[in-house]
C-alpha cells in the first residue's frame, strides 16, 4: 500500500483527539430538574448508566472513526490492483463487524439477555475476525510482490513488438505495423526520465536496452515485419532475461499484438508461465492492435506435381484460395519468368529481376464467406532445360498483400538415367513401364530413360557411372565384385534398388551370396529365413510417418489407400544393422506382423532401398506360389503400389533433391556436381535492395540458409564461360498468415491469469499504467464507507441524544 | 402575615377563582342528584315525598305504594351531621410540576375545595389538616358558608415545604378526630409504601371513612424526559444523572406497580383510591370519582 499523501495521515490521527476532546469536554450537559418519583430511578440506574456508558462510546468510536477514514481518504492510499479485492472485502468485513459488534454489545447490556441471539452474534463476529484476519495474511502476502508507489520513478522497460507478416494487415488506411509502431514510439515517450527501455521486436536478433529514449525510438521507427517465426512467448521469455539484469527497481512489459493465435501458441508456453510466475512484480500489458474481424484473401501453399519435368513434359499446380470475411470473386494469375541469362544483376544498389513472363494464365474463382477454393493450373510447352521461377497470385487489392502470392520453381532437365537389371526368369516391363512408358518417350516426356539388362549382362559391367539409379529386380546371387561395383556406385552418388525375391532362395533359405559382409554393408542389414504367410492376412503397413521422400506420391491420401488389399505371402526376413557405426539405416515400411518391408541405407553420397519382397510378381504361377498379390491377383489397380514404386524411382535418382521449394527459414540444398556446375554462386534475395551474397559449393552441394523472405533466391554463376542461373522459391507456411484471433482463456494460459492488463488505446494504457504504478486508489471505497459510517452515526445520534 | 396576604386582592382574586372552580364543579355533579355522595354512611329516613322524574328507584317505599297506589320516596337525612376532613399533603414534593399548568398542590387544592364546598353545601362540616412531617394548620370542622372562604384562604397561602411523614402525621390525625369521620387525604404518597399503609389501616381501624387522592403529575406518570437528565428529588435533595430513554421503561413499569399495590391495599381494607395525575382535568376526574361512589351506594 502506498500514499499519496503521508502527512495527511499524521494531521489525522491528531484530529482524532477532535471527538475525544470533544466527547470529554462537551457532553451534553444534563437538564437539571425536580423529580419527586426519583426513588423509582434509583433502582435502574447501575444498568442504564453501564448502557448509557456504551451508547458514549460506541458513538465516540464511531466518530472517530469517521475522521480516522477521512484522514486515510486524503491521504490517498493506493493498492496493488491484485489486492484490491482483498482490501475490499477487508473493509467490508470491518464494517459489517463494527455493526455486528455494536449490535451484539446492544444485546449483552439489554435487561432482558437473549443469549442465543449474543451468541449467534458472538460467532458471527468471530467468524468475521477470522476472515479479516486471512485477508490480511494475503494481503501482506500479496503486498510483498507487487510494486507501487512513485509514479515518475525510472523503469526498466521491455517492450515486445509483433512483427510478423500478419502485421501487415491493413484497416482503417493503417496496417497493424503502423498502429504498434505509433504506440511503440508514444509508449517511449511515456517512460519517466533515466528509465531503460529494451524494443524487442519478434525477430531473431537479440534483446538489449537502448542506449537512450532516443535510440529506442528510431529502433520502432525502423521496425518491419519479418517472416523469422519468432513467437511472443519466445521474446518475453527473452526480455525477461534482460530485465533480470537491470538494477531498475520497477520493471515493465509492453506486448503489442494483434493477438492473433499464431504469434502467441506453438512454443512451450509452460516455460514462460513459471518465469512469469517468478516474476509477479513485473507489470506486464498487453496491447491490442488486432482487428478482430479481418478481411482477407490468402493462398494455401502450391503442391506442384513434380519439382523436375523433361523438356515437353508437363507440370500441374494446385491450391487454395482462402476468405476471411464475406463471399467474393477473386482472379488467381499463374505466370513464370522467362530464362533471361542478363538477369538478376545489381543497377545503382538495387537488384533488376528478369521481367518477361510466359505461360500467363488465370482463373476467376468464387469464393463463400470464410470458406475456401480450390484453384488448379498445368501446362505442358516445350522448355529448354533450366531452372524455371514462377509465381500463382491473387489479383485485386487485399487486406493482407503478403499471402496473396505464392512462388514456385521447377527445373527442367534431360531425362534420368535409369538401369534395369533383371535375371531371366523376371520380366523387367513392369518396371520398364513405370520409369519410361513407351508413351511418353515417344512423345518425349519422359523423365527417365531406361536400359534394361539381364543379371548376365550385369555381372558382365565394369561400371554404373553414367547411370542415375541402378534397380535390380528379384536377382539371382550377386557375387562379390558386383557387389563392391554396386557399393562404389552408391558413395559416389548413385541409387540402387534391390527388389528381393524367389531368386535369392537357396533350398528355402537365403543364398549366402547376399548375406557376405559385403552383401550387408550395401543393403544395411542381414537377411535371414524366409517369412511365409498362407492366410491371406499380411499385408504391409500404411506408412507410420509419410515424410519420407519416397512417400510424396501419397502424401494427403494415406488413409484412403487400402493396403490390406494387397496380401503378402511371402518375404524375406531382414535383421536392420543398427550399430552406431554403421552409415545410417531406417525402416520405412513394414508388414503388418512388424517385420521389415523396405529399408533404406545411406551410403557415402547415395543411397539404397532394399524391399524384402519382390514387384514383379504376377500373382499366379503355375509351378509356386506368387509371393504377392502387389501388381496382380486381387483384380484391384495396383495405384498403391505403382505410387510406392515412383517414389521410390523418384528418391533413388535423386531427381528430387534438390530443395526448390521451401517455405521461410529452411535450408535450402541443391545438388551441385563440379563437372556440370560451378563452384560457386552470387546468391539475390527476392528484397532488391539487398546486395547479392556469394555462396560457395560444399560437397557437390550448394546450401543456403539465410532465407528470411518469400520469393525467388536466385544462383547465378559461370561454368565453363556460360552464365548458369539456379535458384530456388520460399513461400511462407500457411499458419504465417492465419488471423485467427486467441481466445482471452488462451491468452490466460500463457501468460497466466489476471496477470497482465488488456488495453487497446494510449488512454486505458495510461490509466493502466497509473493503477499499476500507483495501485488502485481507494479514495472512492473509503468515501462510500464514510458515508456508510456516517449513517450509523447520524442515527446513533440521534438515538442516544 | 397570612392576614394581610390574605387580604391582598391577588389572594381574594385567587380564593374567588378556587371558589367559583369549586361550585362549578359541585354544581355540575349535583344536578340531578338529590341524594348525597356519602350516602349510607351517617344518614337517616326522614319523611316521604312523592316520586318525581329522576328519582332512584331503590328509594321507592313499596310498603307505602301498596297502601295508597301511589309512589313516595324515602327522604334521607342525616342523623348527626358528617364530619369531613380535608388532610393535605404539604411536602415540597407536592408542589412540583413539570410542564403542567398546575402543581400538584395546586391540583390538590382544587379538588379539596370542590369536595369542601360539597359538603358545605349539604351542611356538613369540613375542616382542613396540612401535613407534612408533622401536622402543620387545621382548621375545625363547620358547616357554616364561611367555611369555604376559611378553607379556601388558608390552602391558598400554603407553600409546600418540607419532607413527608406519613405515619406521624397520620398518629396526630386520629388524635385530633372526635368522632368517625369522613378523611379526605391528598398527597403523591412519594413516601415509604409500607408506612403509608400501615397508617392508612391505623385510620380505617380507626372508625373513619378514608378516601385517598393519589395525586401525581403528569410527568410522574408518563415520564415524558428525552436525553440527559440530572434529577434532584426536592424532599431528599439526592440527585441522578440519568439517560430518559434507558430509564422510562422501568421506571413507567415501577410507578404503574406502585400505584397498583395502592390500590389493591386500599381495596381490601374499605379505603377509596383515587388514582389522579395532574393533566386530567380535575371536574370530571371528581365528578367521575363521585358518582362511582354513589353508585356503590
Amino acid at each position: 500500500m502506498t500514499w499519496a499523501n503521508l502527512g495527511i495521515l499524521g494531521v489525522g490521527g491528531l484530529l482524532l483527539c477532535v471527538p475525544i476532546i470533544l466527547h470529554f469536554m462537551f457532553q451534553p450537559k444534563p437538564v437539571s430538574v425536580d423529580f419527586p418519583a426519583l426513588r423509582f430511578l434509583k433502582q435502574k440506574q447501575q444498568t442504564t448508566r453501564s448502557r448509557m456508558r456504551l451508547k458514549h462510546v460506541a458513538l465516540l468510536l464511531v466518530r472517530c472513526l469517521l475522521i480516522a477514514l477521512l484522514a486515510i481518504a486524503l491521504a490517498g492510499p493506493s493498492v496493488a490492483s491484485s489486492t484490491l479485492g482483498n482490501w475490499l472485502a477487508l473493509g467490508g468485513v470491518g464494517l459489517s463487524g463494527l455493526i455486528i459488534a455494536l449490535v451484539a454489545a446492544a444485546a449483552f447490556f439489554r435487561e432482558k439477555k437473549n443469549w442465543l441471539l449474543i451468541g449467534i452474534l458472538g460467532a458471527v463476529l468471530f467468524g468475521h475476525l477470522a476472515f479479516g484476519a486471512i485477508s490480511i495474511g494475503k494481503i501482506f502476502n500479496s503486498e510483498e510482490t507487487n510494486l507501487i508507489g512513485d509514479r515518475q520513478a525510472p523503469v526498466a522497460a521491455l517492450i515486445v513488438m509483433d512483427a510478423s507478416p500478419r502485421m501487415e494487415l491493413e484497416f482503417e488506411n493503417e496496417t497493424r505495423l503502423q498502429k504498434s509502431q505509433a504506440i511503440g514510439q508514444w509508449l517511449v515517450t511515456q517512460f519517466p526520465n533515466d528509465s531503460q527501455v529494451c524494443v524487442a521486436p519478434t525477430n531473431a536478433d537479440g534483446v538489449f536496452f537502448s542506449v537512450d529514449v532516443g535510440a529506442a525510438d528510431r529502433r520502432v521507427a525502423k521496425l518491419r515485419t519479418n517472416f523469422s517465426g519468432v513467437k511472443i512467448p519466445s521474446k518475453i521469455a527473452e526480455g525477461l532475461e534482460l530485465l533480470e539484469t537491470s538494477s531498475m527497481e520497477r520493471k515493465e512489459i509492453y506486448i503489442v499484438t494483434d493477438l492473433t493465435t499464431e504469434s502467441w501458441t506453438g512454443e512451450n508456453t509452460q516455460k514462460l508461465l513459471r518465469q512469469l510466475k517468478r516474476y509477479p512484480e513485473y507489470s506486464l500489458f498487453v496491447i491490442d492492435v488486432g482487428v478482430e474481424s479481418p478481411s482477407n484473401y490468402s493462398l494455401a501453399p502450391l503442391q506442384l506435381s513434380a519439382s523436375e519435368i523433361s523438356a515437353k513434359g508437363r507440370l500441374n499446380l494446385r491450391t487454395e484460395i482462402r476468405r476471411s470475411g464475406g463471399a467474393g470473386q477473386r482472379t488467381v494469375k499463374l505466370e513464370v519468368e522467362k530464362i533471361d541469362a542478363s538477369r538478376p544483376v545489381v543497377r545503382d544498389q538495387k537488384t533488376l529481376f528478369p521481367t518477361e513472363m510466359f505461360l500467363p494464365q488465370a482463373k476467376v474463382i468464387d469464393v463463400r464467406e470464410d470458406g475456401t477454393a480450390g484453384v488448379q493450373f498445368a501446362f505442358s510447352q516445350p522448355l529448354t532445360t533450366g531452372t524455371y521461377h514462377g509465381s500463382v497470385s491473387i489479383e485485386g487489392q487485399d487486406g493482407l498483400a503478403v499471402d496473396d502470392r505464392r512462388y514456385f520453381t521447377f527445373r527442367v532437365s534431360t531425362p534420368r538415367s535409369t538401369l534395369v537389371v533383371h535375371p531371366s526368369n523376371v520380366d523387367a516391363q513392369v518396371m520398364v513401364s513405370l520409369l519410361a512408358p513407351r508413351g511418353s518417350v515417344a512423345a518425349g516426356t519422359n523423365r527417365f530413360e531406361c536400359q534394361v539388362a539381364t543379371q548376365v549382362e550385369f555381372d558382365q559391367m565394369e561400371d554404373f557411372g553414367q547411370f542415375d539409379a541402378v534397380f535390380v529386380l528379384d536377382p539371382k546371387p550377386i557375387g562379390e565384385d558386383r557387389w563392391e561395383a554396386l557399393q562404389r556406385f552408391v558413395e559416389n552418388g548413385g541409387g540402387l534398388g534391390l527388389f528381393l525375391g524367389p531368386n535369392a532362395n537357396n533350398n528355402g533359405y537365403i543364398d549366402a551370396a547376399f548375406t557376405s559382409e559385403i552383401a550387408q554393408r550395401v543393403i544395411g542389414g542381414k537377411l535371414e529365413q524366409q517369412w511365409y504367410d498362407e492366410t491371406d492376412q499380411l499385408v504391409l503397413s500404411p506408412p507410420e510417418e509419410t515424410s519420407h521422400p519416397i512417400f510424396k506420391p501419397i502424401q494427403g491420401s494415406e488413409t484412403s489407400i487400402l493396403w490390406n488389399r494387397f496380401p503378402i505371402t511371402k518375404f524375406w526376413g531382414f535383421v536392420v544393422d543398427a550399430a552406431a557405426d554403421s552409415p545410417p539405416t531406417q525402416t520405412l515400411m513394414r508388414y503388418t506382423n512388424r517385420e521389415p518391408a523396405v529399408v533404406e541405407r545411406v551410403l557415402g553420397k547415395g543411397r539404397v532401398l532394399t524391399m524384402t519382397t519382390p514387384v514383379t510378381e504376377r500373382g499366379y504361377y503355375s509351378d509356386r506360389k506368387s509371393w504377392n498379390l502387389l501388381l496382380g491377383g486381387t483384380g484391384l489397380k495396383p495405384v498403391p503400389y505403382y505410387l510406392l514404386l515412383r517414389g521410390i524411382v523418384t528418391h533413388l535418382v535423386q531427381s528430387d533433391a534438390d530443395s526448390l521449394n521451401v517455405k521461410v527459414g529452411q535450408i535450402s540444398t541443391l545438388q551441385n556436381d563440379l563437372r556440370q556446375f560451378p563452384d560457386s554462386y552470387q546468391v539475390f534475395s527476392p528484397i532488391d535492395d539487398k546486395p547479392p551474397t556469394n555462396l560457395n559449393a560444399v560437397d557437390n552441394q550448394i546450401r543456403f540458409r539465410f532465407n528470411d523472405s518469400p520469393g525467388h533466391y536466385r544462383y547465378r554463376g559461370v561454368f565453363d564461360e556460360e552464365v548458369m542461373l539456379r535458384g530456388f522459391s520460399s513461400n511462407l507456411p500457411l499458419a504465417a498468415t492465419d488471423l485467427t484471433r486467441i481466445g482471452a482463456g488462451d491468452l490466460d494460459e500463457i501468460l497466466g491469469p489476471e496477470r497482465y492488463q488488456l488495453a487497446t488505446d494510449k488512454s486505458e494504457i495510461t490509466r493502466q499504467q497509473g493503477t499499476t504504478r500507483r495501485g488502485q486508489e481507494l479514495y472512492p471505497f473509503i468515501m462510500v464507507m464514510m458515508f456508510l459510517i456516517l449513517g450509523l452515526e447520524y442515527l446513533m445520534s440521534n438515538r442516544f441524544y | 402575615m397570612a392576614v394581610e396576604k390574605y387580604l391582598k386582592p391577588s389572594v381574594i382574586n385567587q380564593i374567588k377563582r378556587l371558589d367559583l372552580r369549586a361550585q362549578f364543579v359541585v354544581k355540575g355533579f349535583l344536578h340531578g342528584l338529590h341524594a348525597s355522595p356519602f350516602h349510607g354512611f351517617s344518614v337517616e329516613f326522614s319523611e316521604h315525598r312523592k316520586y318525581s322524574h329522576g328519582d332512584d328507584l331503590k328509594d321507592i317505599d313499596w310498603q307505602v305504594y301498596a297502601k295508597t297506589d301511589k309512589y313516595y320516596v324515602r327522604k334521607f337525612e342525616s342523623e348527626t351531621n358528617i364530619t369531613g376532613f380535608l388532610a393535605m399533603d404539604l411536602s415540597h414534593s407536592m408542589g412540583y410540576t413539570y410542564q403542567q399548568e398546575l402543581t400538584k398542590f395546586d391540583y390538590a387544592i382544587c379538588l379539596a375545595a370542590s369536595l369542601g364546598y360539597l359538603m358545605i353545601s349539604q351542611q356538613d362540616p369540613v375542616g382542613l389538616i396540612t401535613f407534612n412531617d408533622r401536622i402543620r394548620q387545621s382548621l375545625p370542622p363547620k358547616s357554616k358558608r364561611t367555611q369555604l372562604g376559611n378553607l379556601l384562604s388558608l390552602l391558598s397561602n400554603l407553600e409546600p415545604s418540607g419532607t413527608t411523614d406519613f405515619k406521624h402525621s397520620v398518629g396526630q390525625m386520629i388524635s385530633m378526630f372526635k368522632n368517625k369521620s369522613l378523611v379526605m387525604i391528598f398527597s403523591d404518597f412519594l413516601v415509604d409504601e409500607t408506612e403509608t399503609l400501615d397508617a392508612l389501616y391505623r385510620l380505617k381501624h380507626a372508625g373513619h371513612d378514608v378516601i385517598l387522592f393519589h395525586v401525581l403529575d403528569e410527568a410522574e406518570v408518563n415520564f415524558p424526559f428525552q436525553g440527559v437528565f440530572k434529577m434532584r428529588d426536592p424532599e431528599t435533595d439526592e440527585e441522578l444523572k440519568i439517560d430518559a430513554e434507558g430509564h422510562r421503561k422501568g421506571y413507567l413499569a415501577q410507578i404503574a406497580a406502585f400505584r397498583d399495590d395502592l390500590a389493591k391495599n386500599c381495596s381490601r381494607v374499605g379505603i377509596d383510591y383515587v388514582p389522579i395525575d395532574t393533566s386530567m382535568q380535575f371536574d370530571k376526574a371528581l365528578i367521575e370519582y363521585l358518582h362511582s361512589r354513589r353508585a356503590r351506594g
